[in-house]
């Protein structure tokens, strides 16, 4: 699972923006999407991005989970990740 | 006696630009664009003798002729060629007006990666100096909007776009060097402005933006050579909209009601 090519990824204040310069396309995320994606652009694999953000917000691991495959899936929809 | 390069320089929103001219048989041409240069830049405030070089556009002599490149059975005319890690770039003297415009903008566009970006924008200042931009795509009303408050003694200072660049800790504005459309602008720096995004609408309007919004609309407003944004050309803009107020500018392109508004 990698990032899709040619992303501007950038922190603006509170917001997290990604720019998709093959669709010219926008894309507000919110704070864990954001880290899930840096975690992916730094090569981490599923169970490393689990464990970084189950250390970091503190829920059982079923729900952590769960929450990554809903996350996974939005950013697959979106279009920011290709890949298993 | 083997003859000297000649040299022009311009200034181009801050950077020096040295158009370097080696001697070259083709007199006709040589002077032809070395006069077109210096007629349209030195009226119009662009030419310096600063001493420092940011870029160098060299018209090389090309005895044998213009370059050309075939690609199978089609041939192509080099109007120039780019050496950015160099910090040059070629050409020759038969090149057009037109040509080497757009050369200009692609040089202005790289030097720029550092600390700005070209925008599609009019702009006009006030009769307090303040400076105000006009963002829309072609055809939604930035030049109706810049032009009609032209007509109320405000100033123009472009049509078609504008070069921001954070010099020193501020964001600065330049015009274009480039004549846009029926518009020549002249050489100018401002610090600070009002950056408005034009719709056209029945009512006269501002509405305030948040961030992620002006950036979603500013960026098909930057002006780029291949149509691809660069990485520190996204993250310039990102910090122009986090540091300037950008709003939303509904306008029935009534001249009084836009100045009375504004």
């Amino acid at each position: 699972m990698k990032l899709k090519k040619d992303l501007l990824i950038q922190k603006m204040g509170k917001t997290h923006v990604v720019y998709d310069n093959e669709t010219a396309t926008l894309h507000e995320l919110n704070e864990t999407a954001f880290e899930i994606l840096m975690l992916i652009k730094k090569g981490k694999n599923k169970s490393e991005i689990l464990n970084a953000l189950g250390r970091k917000y503190k829920v059982k691991p079923e729900q952590a989970r769960r929450d990554l495959a809903d996350y996974f899936a939005d950013l697959k929809k979106a279009d920011l990740i290709v890949g298993r | 006696m083997k003859q000297k390069n000649q040299v022009l320089k311009l200034k181009l929103a801050g950077f020096t630009i040295q158009l370097t001219f080696e001697p070259t048989s083709q007199r006709e041409y040589e002077t032809l664009i070395k006069k077109e240069l210096q007629r349209t830049f030195l009226k119009r405030g662009f030419l310096t003798k600063r001493k420092k070089r940011d870029f160098e556009i060299i018209f090389k002599k090309n005895e044998d002729g213009l370059e050309t490149k075939s690609e199978g059975e089609k041939q192509f005319f080099l109007g120039f060629e780019k050496d950015f890690k160099k910090s040059k770039a070629y050409t020759n003297h038969s090149i057009g007006m037109a040509t080497f415009f757009l050369l200009l903008k692609e040089v202005l566009e790289h030097l720029l990666e550092k600390d700005g970006l070209i925008l599609h924008a009019s702009s006009c200042i006030n009769r307090r100096g303040e400076l105000h931009l006009f963002i829309a795509p072609s055809g939604g009303g930035k030049s109706t909007t810049a032009n009609l408050l032209a007509k109320r003694g405000w100033r123009k200072v472009s049509d078609d776009s504008i070069i921001v660049r954070k010099v020193k800790n501020k964001w600065s504005f330049f015009s274009p060097p480039n004549p846009e459309k029926e518009f020549l602008p002249f050489y100018s720096k401002h610090e600070g402005a009002r950056v408005f995004l034009v719709k056209k609408s029945k009512k006269t309007y501002l509405k305030d933006l948040s961030e992620a919004k002006a950036l979603r609309m500013l960026l098909p407003q930057i002006w780029t050579v291949l149509g691809r944004i660069k990485k520190n050309t996204f993250s310039n803009l990102a910090k122009f909209v986090e540091e300037n107020e950008v709003k939303l500018l509904y306008s029935n392109l009534n001249e009084k009601k836009i100045k009375d508004l504004l």
